[in-house]
């Protein structure tokens, strides 16, 4: 059910390990790809049935079962307002640890687990506006390929303050 | 390195601390409740009416703040110790009879206690307030000043240095009772021992939950002490550290403080001398800490024997003497030029202790002397008119056959006299190998020394005789009198039982009547374990996981069963299979049609053939394979039952009375009686009734909310009372008892029912409901107006119920626990709150329903009742759907009307109108709603997964399940549902 870490093909940036340097999981999402610090994930699941829940976000696609832990599903394309895809073959869940909680979020397809030095991380330029700015912490810049550095903290972190308005306003 | 020291002390410190915080905790509860009664028995005076009070409750909460005080002082906590100290001196000086007790007294009192109380929360809490004590120091001083018993020094550090004083003379003095010369025999003090116990015997009857507290205790202790000593004598002896002190203090205060004095003796001697030793810088010798260990040992064998209910104690005052002559010896190697004379003073403090190679068995054999238990013992048995002597026969340590001398010496005893006594008994004395000494008792005409002439024989190394003494005859005598008198001691095999211990286990029920107490029952106390919370946490989550994992086998069980074909296909294929070959083999002999074709078909059969034999094996398989699935059906069952009991165990784990809980608002109403001159008295009821110790720390605060409020606002004054007829003193009642599956906790009062004219007004005032709808609302329904947030029946905030807690927030904190909260109210009789908890935090009797294509739990306790209604039953008010339920008007919802869903229901294969609708009635606070389902999928035990730990919390989901598929499902709120119904109904706008 799980694909472990270590099955994820290793990526060659030729950077020695130091203390620069960073382990990233890399992904896809539409046509662009994204990279999370590998500590923050726990594990790559295949996608299962989530159960739907009520009163949260459109990005909130419900809840799963791990391993008897309830976890709540965030739909990285509907957070970033990417359109639909259906799940494929190579979506996956992954896992991660977020300000002390456990959820998991939708990707199209789980890339490869490499590492970079801080010199290839750029600051994300400004002409990258709009929606899923703030998520961003840098832009690193492979050999042919750009890969986005997403601060997975502040995922969940908004929804609260609107998940709140929500109800206020269904209350009314 | 000096600062890594400085931190294992505070570690130290800090766990020491941990321990005081915990022990005071249960004292001052202890303490609290004592005065309660204390106050009672106060409150029965007549005015100027000078009463002795029970003495035990003295004692006991002397006891109590004593040991608060010696834990306190230890932990150098000045405060603490100085207040226990005042109050320990309120308690002796009533003890007494110095001091008369009355209101004021046991008020002043009750004040000291509680700053006490503060003291130690303020510990717990580094930023809290300082607490104030001088007021309290003055008034405790004036009252005891006035009573004239105003003292400098705690009456028990008196006694306890008097005593002390008289023991080092009787150590110091060369022992007067022995016969012999004095010899090199390491025992010399044995016959001072008898005094080092002398009067100090056990409480008869210590209540098992205490006794079972103290074993636990003290295992732990004791263990720790052990620990201590041998590292010390790893290191090659030094200094006794702190630690050594703290642990034999906390024995001796645990057993003191249940009334085991002997135990409590011991420690308290071990305790003086490592003291001492801390005092003078002095080192803990070798001697010293091979003594101490034998009284580590010793206590285990006590605490040990009480676990069977038969403690032996009896070589404690042998070890005290080991344990004063070993203490002395290190202070003469101390101060060898200071102290000379002390040196002549006690010859024997030269020669080295008891062996250490001695097994405890043979310490117990001999070196216990005669303690004054056994005395007695001896004496309850002598017979009457004779005169009586009591002795011990020493052997040569390396006497061989020393069985045999002893029978010799058993034998010559015989023709003295009548042996009434004798230990060993008779039958062992063939089969020992070792012996140091016989002792016997004697009724006898002969003169003692004519007895001694006989028993001097070869192998006697010395000879100890004394009489009986008279008194002790006279004492035992009386004693046998008594039904529960020890029966007569010469054939009894060890004998060592005091009586004082032997009359604990089996006539502890004949020692209850006389006392006319009611009797614990006298099996063996429980053993208890101290277990983190948090681990019943976790052993209940796996429990739960457990619960649902076996639902799933369940499930699987279920769908292998009709997966397996039966017998009948079998049958079936068998039979195509034999007429196949029947054709097959048909070879025609009555060919009539071209021959060629008939083979070609022959030939296509016989392959059929081959395929369904191949088939017929694989179905044959299957048959098999049915017998193991019954097989995995009976092991799932089997795993079923076990499931479902450790579930049940683990839960009963963290199940508690409520008792203790509920005993905490007696001094809520005391107090509140006291501060506004109304009368009330609390009853409890139901009080053994249990509860998960979570859903009890839970309860604590809402509890006392409405306690306060049923006693504030509910009983009137006592003249308002009188007028309505009802009794001056009102009654507040607190009840718990079982309810189907939950547990129920009432508090009710007799006084005159919530005012409804003040609802409506504050209401009004607050905005929480308009004039309109004031005025169509049932009296019921105004009184639920109190749950609103920021509503207070107070017509003055006072000092009592205006903590600011609303009611708003008691009904929240329920709701955090699953529970329900009601009130029902009859003006001039008096108000109800109900809560209503389910058995268990975790665990959940839920309905399951389908509704749009989502497997929905509704908690069974909030399921009124389950219908099905046609079309024609339902009808149409103000734009909402309602249904008439027999007689009933409900009010109809659809789940995805309450639910904003940001997806798509999976599917819609929902029944067509104008088919009969299931609706789930779900009712809380009084209010029912229809609520409509698809589909009924039956009742299940759920396990409840917290939303909020992963994400947060959702509005009208009370939280999430697994399913036996390990799909997640959604459990309802009822509460917050019908909240939401009502505001969609109010505002007749679909969302």
């Amino acid at each position: 059910m799980s694909t472990a870490l270590d099955q994820i093909p290793v990526g060659e940036t030729g950077v020695a390990e130091g203390s620069g340097t960073l382990q990233l999981v890399s992904f896809r999402l539409a046509s662009e790809e994204y990279g999370i610090e590998i500590t923050k994930v726990r594990e790559i699941i295949l996608m299962g049935e989530i159960t739907r829940v009520p009163q949260t976000p459109e990005y909130i696609k419900g809840l799963i079962n791990l391993r008897s832990t309830v976890i709540p599903i965030v739909d990285l394309r509907l957070r970033f307002a990417l359109p639909q895809e259906k799940v494929s073959d190579e979506t996956r869940i992954m896992v991660v640890n977020v300000a002390g909680k456990t959820i998991g979020i939708i990707v199209d397809a789980v890339n490869e687990v490499l590492r970079v030095s801080q010199e290839q991380i750029a600051p994300p330029p400004p002409t990258v506006a709009g929606l899923g700015r703030e998520y961003l912490t840098g832009l690193v810049k492979l050999d042919k390929r750009l890969l986005i550095l997403l601060d997975i903290d502040k995922i969940l972190g908004e929804d609260a303050t609107e998940a709140v308005e929500e109800i206020a306003s269904n209350g009314k | 390195m000096a600062d890594v020291e400085a931190n294992v002390q505070d570690e130290f410190f800090d766990s020491l601390l941990g321990d005081f915080l915990d022990e005071s905790d249960q004292l001052l509860v202890q303490l609290n409740a004592n005065l309660l009664d204390l106050d009672e028995w106060a409150g029965t005076l007549e005015e100027g009416e000078a009463a002795r009070c029970d003495d035990d409750l003295m004692n006991e909460m002397f006891r109590a703040a004593h040991s608060i005080k010696g834990l306190s002082g230890m932990l150098g906590l000045d405060q603490i110790n100085n207040m226990t100290h005042k109050i320990e001196n309120i308690f002796d000086a009533a003890r007494k009879d110095q001091l008369t007790l009355n209101c004021d007294t046991v008020e002043l009192v009750f004040q000291s206690v509680d700053r006490l109380g503060a003291l130690i929360e303020a510990l717990k809490d580094p930023d809290a307030d300082e607490v104030d004590c001088e007021g309290i120091f003055a008034d405790i001083q004036k009252l005891l000043q006035e009573a004239g018993v105003e003292k400098t020094q705690a009456t028990q550090a008196d006694a306890e240095r008097a005593l002390a004083l008289a023991l080092e003379e009787a150590a110091s003095s060369p022992p007067e009772l022995s016969e012999s010369p004095p010899s090199p025999e390491p025992s010399v003090p044995a016959a001072a021992t008898v005094d080092y116990m002398q009067g100090v015997v056990d409480e008869q009857s210590v209540p098992a939950k205490y006794l079972s507290i103290f074993i636990d205790e003290t295992d732990l202790s004791l263990d720790s002490l052990t620990d201590e000593l041998l590292a010390l004598e790893a290191d090659g002896g030094g200094a006794a550290d702190d630690g050594l002190l703290v642990v034999s203090h906390r024995i001796k205060g645990s057993a003191a403080s249940v009334g085991l004095n002997r135990p409590a003796k011991l420690a308290h001697y071990m305790e003086d001398i490592l003291q001492d030793l801390r005092e003078n810088n002095a080192p803990l010798t070798a001697e010293l800490t091979d003594v101490m260990l034998k009284c580590t040992d010793a206590l285990r064998t006590y605490v040990e024997g009480l676990k069977v209910n038969n403690p032996q104690s009896s070589q404690f005052g042998a070890l005290i003497g080991e344990l004063v002559e070993a203490q002395e010896k290190a202070r003469q190697s101390n101060s060898v030029a200071a102290e000379p004379e002390a040196t002549s003073a006690s010859p024997q403090a030269d020669q080295p202790a008891i062996p250490i190679d001695e097994t405890i068995s043979s310490v117990d054999r001999t070196d216990e002397g005669l303690t004054d238990e056994l005395l007695r013992q001896i004496a309850a048995s002598a017979p009457q008119g004779i005169a009586a002597f009591t002795g011990v026969v020493y052997f040569d340590p390396e006497l061989d056959l020393v069985g045999l001398k002893a029978r010799l010496a058993f034998e010559k005893l015989s023709a003295l006299g009548k042996v009434f006594y004798c230990d060993p008994p008779l039958e062992e004395l063939d089969d020992l190998e070792q012996l140091k000494g016989l002792t016997f008792a004697l009724s006898s005409e002969q003169s003692s020394e004519r007895i001694c002439s006989h028993l001097r024989f070869a192998g006697v190394q010395r000879l100890q005789l004394d009489p009986l003494p008279e008194e002790l005859l006279q004492s035992a005598r009386e004693e046998t009198k008594q039904p529960q008198s020890t029966p007569a001691a010469v054939s009894q095999p060890p004998p060592k039982v005091s009586p004082a211990a032997a009359k604990k286990p089996a006539p502890a029920a004949a020692e209850a009547q006389s006392k006319g107490r009611a009797a614990e029952p006298s099996g063996k106390p429980a053993e208890t374990l101290r277990v983190d919370i948090d681990r019943l946490d976790e052993l209940m989550n796996l429990a739960g996981q457990l619960v649902i994992n076996k639902a799933r086998f369940s499930q699987i069980g279920e769908k292998m069963r009709p997966l397996i074909a039966n017998k009948q296909t079998a049958h079936l294929l068998a039979n195509a299979i034999s007429s196949l070959e029947k054709m097959a083999n048909d070879d025609g002999q009555n060919q009539r049609s071209p021959e060629a074709n008939m083979e070609i078909i022959r030939s296509h059969a016989r392959r059929i053939l081959a395929d369904l034999e191949n088939v017929n094996r694989d179905v044959r398989r299957f048959v098999d394979a049915r017998g193991s699935v019954s097989e995995l059906y009976e092991a799932i069952h089997q795993l079923d039952r076990v499931t479902d009991g450790i579930q049940k165990s683990v839960m009963d784990t963290r199940m508690v009375p409520v008792g203790p809980l509920f005993t905490r608002f007696k001094r809520v109403i005391r107090d509140i009686t006291r501060n506004s001159g109304k009368e009330m008295r609390l009853v409890i009821r139901g009080e053994k009734t249990e509860l998960d110790k979570r859903m009890i720390d839970e309860l604590g605060d809402p509890l006392i909310h409405m306690v306060r409020n049923s006693a504030d606002h509910g009983i009137e004054s006592p003249e308002e009372r009188e007028r309505a007829g009802k009794p001056r003193q009102g009654t507040v009642t607190l009840d718990a008892f079982h309810r189907g599956n939950s547990i129920v906790i009432q508090v009710s009062d007799d006084g005159k029912g919530l005012d409804l004219d003040k609802i409506r007004e504050k209401a009004l005032e607050r905005g929480i409901v308009s004039k309109a709808d004031l005025d169509q609302m049932t009296p019921d329904q105004m009184y639920q107006l109190i749950w609103e947030p920021g509503f207070s029946t107070a017509e003055k905030v006072t000092e009592i119920s205006g903590r600011g807690m609303g009611m708003d927030i008691v009904r929240s904190k329920i709701e955090a626990i699953n529970g329900t909260v009601e009130l029902d109210s009859t003006p001039g009789k008096g108000s109800v709150f109900s809560i209503k908890l389910p058995l268990t935090l975790a665990i959940l009797p839920s309905l399951m329903a389908e509704i749009d294509g989502d497997v929905i739990a509704i908690p069974v306790e909030s399921v009124v009742e389950i219908v099905s209604v046609g079309s024609d039953a339902t009808s149409t008010v103000h734009g909402q759907r309602t249904a008439t339920v027999r007689g009933r008007v409900v009010s109809v919802v659809q789940l995805r009307d309450l639910f904003v869903w940001n997806s798509p229901a999976r599917d819609c294969d929902r029944s067509s109108e104008g088919d009969d609708t299931t609706l789930v009635i779900i009712g809380s606070d009084g209010e029912e709603l229809g609520l409509v389902v698809d589909r009924l999928l039956g009742e299940e035990d759920i396990v409840i997964k917290s939303m909020a730990e992963n994400y947060r919390n959702v509005r009208g989901v009370a939280g999430a399940s697994i399913l036996g598929d390990g799909r997640v499902s959604l459990i309802l709120d009822i509460a917050t549902l019908i909240e939401m119904s009502a505001k969609l109904d109010t505002s007749a706008v679909t969302v």
